[in-house]
């Protein structure tokens, strides 16, 4: 079966499959404590949110980069908006729990971002989305996503590529990254892009079509994923594979000191790339 | 209630980084602080309302701010606009 979506980071990968699936955030048994209680709840929650998002801003940072680490830290001061925050403490002050508060604000930071007209901005509608499951995960105790033992030849198959998933996550055993949504300039293409790993964004019912374990061949610069090819196309991937990675080595070689000077060379080898594809 | 006219100058206007410049600087004076542009009120002591606002390059601002240190968070605000927000 063949999967399209959008090209997000060139290359192509081939491995089976590791589905990871959203946590139950659901709060309906939480009953409300009352209003100091609920609001030290949320308190700590925040600081809980705070110090685990700096750890693995900082654990990006060195990882992968200053500006992906950035949207951690841009998450951290969007949560520490005195404005949403009093929103919360009203929102438990009307009978809320902590997790209500939590769901019903960010959700309503996250439609008011949603429907500005600039796309940047509204990349802040996911950030706000990220801030709302973690802290709701951390409110109900849920366990976190951990990404740290994923064998070689993975495919990630996921609903997006957040920053929290990147943390502890062996690149050299991601083949490739499927996600269910996210464009061009979403998180999950800046860091699949970061990565290096080969990423389609946008396949909407991957989750529901892919099992944990079935082959993927993922071709990111054409985006399109093969679900359980057969033996003819692995091969012909594999070679496609080879000379991709070929071209790409040929072009590192460029990035050596030794030739700073060749400026037009490297740049006629870019474009003979590019019009490969 | 004191207040100033500005414009915008850093090619990426008000996003994340700018914003928490601006916010984090708001945040040491005890003054209301808002951003009227084009027809919109907005808190500028909330990053969240100031990045929806997309603020541009090029945008004119007019900042109010109304408290105890009025005139001292007009001046940074003014101040931090006119040096294009840490980001030039």
């Amino acid at each position: 079966m063949i999967l399209r979506g959008i090209a997000a980071s060139d290359g192509i990968g081939l491995g089976r499959a590791v589905c990871v699936r959203e946590e139950n955030l659901d709060y309906s048994d939480v009953a409300y404590s009352g209003k100091e209680s609920e609001k030290a709840r949320l308190q700590a929650a925040i600081e809980e949110f705070e110090q685990r998002t700096s750890a693995m801003a900082e654990h990006i940072r060195q990882q992968v980069g200053d500006k992906e680490s950035e949207i951690l830290t841009g998450q951290i001061a969007m949560l520490a908006d005195p404005f949403m925050r009093s929103q919360m403490q009203d929102a438990i002050d009307g009978g809320a729990c902590a997790e209500a508060a939590v769901d019903n604000v960010c959700t309503m930071y996250a439609d008011m971002f949603a429907a500005v007209e600039d796309e940047m901005m509204r990349q802040r509608a996911t950030d706000v989305k990220d801030i709302r499951s973690r802290l709701l995960g951390i409110l109900l105790g849920a366990a976190s996503v951990d990404l740290s033992n994923l064998p070689a030849g993975t495919v990630l198959v996921t609903r997006e590529l957040t920053p929290s998933m990147t943390v502890g996550l062996q690149k050299e055993n991601v083949a490739a990254i499927i996600t269910a949504s996210g464009g061009k300039t979403s998180h999950s293409a800046i860091l699949a892009r970061a990565l290096q790993v080969p990423a389609v964004l946008s396949v909407t019912k991957v989750l529901e079509v892919v099992r944990d374990g079935d082959g993927l061949i993922v071709d990111g610069g054409e985006g399109i994923a093969i679900l359980n090819p057969d033996e003819r196309t692995r091969s012909e991937y594999l070679t496609r594979q080879k000379d991709y990675q070929a071209r790409i080595a040929s072009l590192e070689v460029y990035r050596s000191p030794s030739h700073r000077g060749c400026r037009r060379q490297a740049i006629s080898a870019l474009c003979q790339h590019r019009l490969r594809r | 209630m004191v207040s100033a006219k500005v414009k915008v100058i850093n090619p990426q206007g008000m996003h994340m980084r700018p914003a928490q410049v601006f916010v984090a600087e708001m945040a040491k004076y005890n003054s209301d602080v808002t951003i009227v542009f084009g027809g919109k009120t907005v808190n500028a002591k909330s990053i969240m309302h100031l990045m929806a606002a997309c603020i541009k390059q090029g945008s004119e601002l007019e900042i109010r701010c109304e408290g105890e240190q009025e005139a001292e968070a007009l001046k940074a605000a003014v101040a931090l606009v006119e040096a294009g927000l840490g980001d030039l």
